[in-house]
């Protein structure tokens, strides 16, 4: 039991692709809003992040499992029994679990005129693992037990392993051209470290339902970089040789936002940017293992033309099916090591947004906005949409809240904020105001025993928390109408 | 103002959703999920011919071209060949010579005197054949002379055939009285040729020349010649051979099929079959005087010759040296009570008097030779045609079932293992088992099933054709069925005192033995074994 819970924090935090927080980009201070579109220009004509500190993002995500004493239930003798059909319950039709961070390293902007240039420079993490139902209902029911699978076939479908760690050196440009158009554009050097990617997931499984003959297909592919040289003695882990490892792979590629704005009037703003175009040709202590052909069928060992055999004559024969079976069993699932490179992208991604400044006077601004992303070609960013309310308060504070909803997750309620005091800016922001309520699972062996707790979310559906620490100068003071005028 | 509260209510929003939410203690986990694992063990296809191969070492079941299958016993029962066939004794020729009175004064003047005889002799044969011939392979020509008071002799003896041919010349001599000759001399391939006529049946002529020498003092006398024909193998024979009776041993076979065998059996269309192979060309009767059948009680069925039927007269060889086949056949047609009701019987033991007739057309020429003789091999053609009901085997085997015992003991996961046997059945053939587990006071402990289970259920069979159709009773497809046997702890904690297995398998063909059914060489059932596995997992 303690195996499956270990396997269950494990996934939980282990995974997710990156994904910033919905409200970004509808602060006019925030120097980071050039993340969500490149054409976006800050207030300041100067920013500086705090190196390291300037943009922590940190993500979380988990659509299935919600601890809670809902998933146990106590028999007479006070003993908890995990209710397995409560978790399956949770378990739409793939279990994802992910976890993301990013932290910029370095982030200095300056604006020239209606010209803005930007440089930074961030490390990118994010590890998902997408588990299909069909895998818990085969471990909680077992392949011939009283779930009936469809056609009696176990999906293993989108079984999915994701990671990603790369740095990403961009310089942007950002140009008003008048009143109504901005433009903007970002070219990224990207530099990969890490990667494992799920190239094709189509696994199956069918049990007869009579004589249990055992039938797979479809195929899996796994592609690594980083990885093999950590998991054999083999070779050389890439990881071991720091300064190699932080500059010298060869895992390049290269990378670009693009993004326009238009504003019709005085209250309305229509964006719509294409974020993260781009590759990483992986080269560095490659390794992909998979098969494009599962398909196998075992239905015992035949033992039709030794049935008749006695004593070692019989052994022998027998010895020499296992044998075969042994082989079949390699050759379909050898998984034997290719070290061919490989190209992946890094999760590109459309962003279209709206906003309506309801009011504005000197001191205070309000807009309503919203968002909606989707990913791009065969990158993971899911489909959301986002609806917000940003409260400014002259320039040393801008609030805000929104509701969103993400594809295979439950609907959240996040909120932002900047404060700017001088020149330092604290900025914070949260996608689910729930990432706060988490629940401590205590277990103590026989009542009495060693206790261990585990604190979890209540609802780790999908968490997402930036924040950071900048230095902005040069802001446009608001004129007596509210619009920015040059101090 | 306005603005300022809607900004404090979202910080305080934000700083007050963090707490929390719950608290969930666990003393003891239990997974409390019972997962069900099934995967195949072993599978196998089982052929009718297969099992043939594996088991039939010495061939006696047979395949027919369209598949059938029938049980084929062989054996000899007669090897006859000529000598046997003919038994013609050894032959002996008597003479006596003496001197007449002018012969006597001739010896007494001249010193000598020579005497010519001319005889024939007759070849006996105690049937009363009438021989035209007989070429000996081999044998041993005899000749004694003996006489008290006679002169010294010498001379020959002569023996010709028919046609004058010298066959056989004997010399002789003794010099001194009295006069004591035996002689005796082996020959090969000597054809005789017989003289036949109303006066002489069977004759050789045997022409004698013999030489008296005058020695004093000897009176004179009689000598007696003795000629024969002893130790003799035939070649050939030609001429009438009277009809007779020859002794031949009988048929005496076992039948292990029935071995052991308590079931009610019936075997729908046997045949027993004699081949015969007669190189003799004589035509010969071949007669069944009685047909025995004993089973494994000791008990027996005694057929005689009213029940049997009368057999077509062998047909006699054209040419010497190549056999003429004729088969002759028993078979519920023509036998009463049939052969169907004999075999019922379930005689392990087969046995049959024979009765063998030379020439019992009378014809007056034949010929036999050493060349080919007369065999007859018998042939029991029992097709699996037909019906089997109450078949029943029992048998008693150690078994030690500590170490399952205590692997179920030891593994408190595993809640049960339920081995699933899958049979379809292309045999017209029901089958239950059961295996019961005692203890060494042969106890009951537990049995394998409930009740003794069907393993395996008859295919259907074709009953759309007439029943002498070889089609008839013929598997047309398979029956499935799936046994499930279970095991948990709480059974394999009562295994314990386990120290035998006592093993029933009944049987029987389609319907309870009621229906007629044929077994192919390609029947077969296929096997698949496999096993389910229940945790509990805690």
């Amino acid at each position: 039991m303690r195996a499956l819970l270990s396997f269950l924090l494990v996934t939980i935090f282990a995974n997710a692709q990156a994904q910033t927080v919905t409200g970004l980009g509808m602060f006019e201070n925030l120097p980071q809003g050039v993340y969500a579109n490149p054409a976006f220009q800050p207030t300041a004509r100067y920013n500086f992040g705090i190196p390291a500190l300037s943009g922590v993002a940190i993500n979380h995500s988990n659509n299935w499992l919600r601890p809670s004493s809902d998933l146990l239930y106590s028999d007479a003798s006070g003993n908890l029994t995990l209710n397995a059909r409560e978790v399956l319950a949770g378990i739409d039709a793939i279990a994802h679990t992910g976890q993301s961070a990013s932290f910029e390293l370095f982030h200095a902007g300056i604006k020239v005129g209606s010209h803005y240039f930007r440089l930074s420079a961030a490390e990118r993490f994010s590890a998902s693992i997408d588990l299909p139902k069909d895998i818990f209902q085969l471990a909680v029911y077992g392949n011939v037990g009283h779930n009936e699978f469809e056609n009696n076939t176990a999906d293993f479908s989108g079984l999915a392993v994701d990671g990603l760690h790369y740095r990403e050196y961009a310089l942007g440009y950002s140009f008003h051209l008048d009143e109504k158009w901005e433009f903007g554009v970002a070219a990224k050097l990207l530099y990969g470290m890490e990667r494992i990617r799920t190239e094709e997931s189509s696994l199956t499984l069918r049990t007869d339902p009579d004589t249990y003959d055992l039938q797979s297909a479809g195929a899996f592919q796994v592609q690594t970089s980083g990885i093999y040289g950590l998991t054999t003695d083999e070779s050389t882990a890439v990881q071991e040789d720091l300064g190699n490892y932080l500059l010298g792979l060869k895992n390049w590629g290269l990378g670009g936002d693009i993004g326009a704005a238009f504003k019709p009037n005085e209250k309305w703003k229509i964006e719509a940017s294409v974020l993260n175009l781009g590759f990483i040709k992986w080269q560095s202590d490659v390794a992909t293992y998979g098969t494009d052909d599962a398909s196998f069928l075992y239905g015992g060992l035949d033992l039709t033309d030794i049935i008749f055999l006695e004593g070692s004559d019989f052994n022998d024969g027998l010895q020499d099916r296992i044998d075969s079976l042994v082989d079949v069993l390699e050759n379909t699932y050898g998984f034997e090591r290719k070290s061919e490179s490989f190209n992946t992208g890094i999760n590109a991604l459309a962003r279209y947004a709206a906003s309506y400044e309801i009011y504005k006077n000197q001191a205070t601004s309000g807009k309503a906005w919203a968002t909606l992303t989707h990913g791009l070609g065969q990158s993971s960013a899911p489909f959301s949409i986002g609806l917000g309310y940003n409260q400014s308060l002259k320039r040393w504070l801008e609030a805000s809240v929104h509701a969103s909803y993400r594809k295979d997750y439950s609907p959240s309620v996040g909120a932002g904020l900047v404060l700017n005091a001088g020149p330092v800016q604290f900025y914070a922001m949260v996608e689910n105001f729930r990432f706060a309520q988490y629940s401590r699972i205590t277990w103590r062996e026989g009542g009495d025993g060693e206790e261990s707790a585990v604190p979890y979310f209540s609802n780790a559906s999908d968490l997402r928390v930036q924040f950071g620490l900048n230095l902005t100068f040069g802001r446009e003071e608001l004129s007596p109408k509210g619009r920015p005028m040059k101090r | 103002m306005r603005s300022i509260i809607i900004s404090a209510l979202m910080l305080i929003l934000l700083l007050f959703s963090a707490c929390l939410k719950e608290e969930i203690d666990v003393t003891n986990i239990n997974a409390g999920i019972q997962p069900q694992f099934g995967i195949p063990i072993a599978n196998a296809s089982i052929r009718a011919d297969r099992v043939i191969d594996q088991f039939d070492d010495n061939g006696i079941i047979t395949t027919a071209e369209n598949a059938a299958l029938s049980l084929v016993y062989l054996d000899t029962v007669v090897s006859l060949n000529i000598d046997e066939l003919l038994r013609l004794p050894s032959q002996s020729h008597s003479n006596e010579i003496d001197l007449t009175p002018l012969q006597y004064a001739t010896l007494l003047g001249n010193g000598s005197v020579t005497v010519f005889d001319d005889r024939v002799w007759s070849f006996e044969s105690p049937y009363g054949d009438r021989l035209d011939s007989i070429r000996f392979k081999d044998g041993l020509f005899t000749l004694n002379v003996q006489s008290a008071n006679s002169f010294p002799v010498s001379g020959f003896v002569r023996i010709f055939s028919a046609d004058n041919t010298e066959a056989f010349t004997f010399d002789f001599a003794d010099g001194s009285t009295p006069v004591a000759i035996s002689n005796a001399v082996s020959f090969e391939n000597i054809l005789l040729k017989f003289l036949n006529n109303p006066d002489v049946i069977n004759g050789l002529r045997v022409q004698y020349e013999v030489t008296f020498q005058f020695e004093t003092g000897v009176t004179g006398g009689p000598v007696d010649f003795e000629i024969g024909l002893s130790d003799f193998s035939i070649a050939s024979v030609g001429g009438y051979l009277s009809p007779r009776s020859v002794d031949v041993e009988g048929l005496d076979a076992k039948f292990a099929f029935f071995n052991g065998y308590d079931g009610q059996i019936t075997i729908a269309d046997p045949t027993f079959r004699f081949y015969c192979s007669n190189g003799f060309g004589i035509g010969l009767g071949v007669a069944i005087e009685s047909l025995q059948g004993r089973n494994d009680a000791q008990e027996t069925l005694i057929y005689n010759a009213t029940g049997l039927p009368n057999f077509p007269i062998v047909a006699p060889a054209i040419t010497p040296g190549i056999a003429v086949e004729t088969i002759l056949i028993l078979n519920n047609a023509n036998m009463q009570p049939s052969l169907t009701e004999f075999l019922s019987f379930k005689p392990p033991y087969v046995q049959a008097g024979f009765g063998l007739t030379i020439n019992p057309n009378n014809d007056p020429n034949q010929f036999a030779t050493n060349l080919k003789g007369f065999d007859v091999a018998f042939e029991a053609e029992i097709p699996l045609y037909g019906s089997i009901s109450d078949f029943f085997l029992q048998d008693t085997a150690d078994v030690k079932l500590g170490d399952l015992v205590e692997f179920a003991n030891e593994t408190a996961e595993l809640e049960q293992v339920d081995i699933v046997l899958n049979i379809a059945n292309g045999f017209p053939i029901d089958v239950s088992a059961q295996i019961v587990l005692v203890d060494q006071n042969f106890q009951p402990v537990d049995s394998l099933f409930i009740a003794d289970m069907p393993i395996f259920v008859s295919a259907p069979i074709n009953t759309s054709v007439p029943p002498f159709h070889p089609e008839y009773g013929r598997a047309i497809g398979t029956t499935d069925q799936r046994t499930i046997l279970t095991l948990n702890a709480e059974r394999a904690a009562r295994l314990e005192s386990v120290t035998h297995m006592i093993i029933r398998v009944q049987g029987a063909t389609t319907n309870n033995g009621d229906q007629l059914v044929r077994f192919f060489a390609d029947d077969r059932f296929d096997v698949d074994l496999a096993g389910k596995v229940i945790l509990n997992i805690q």
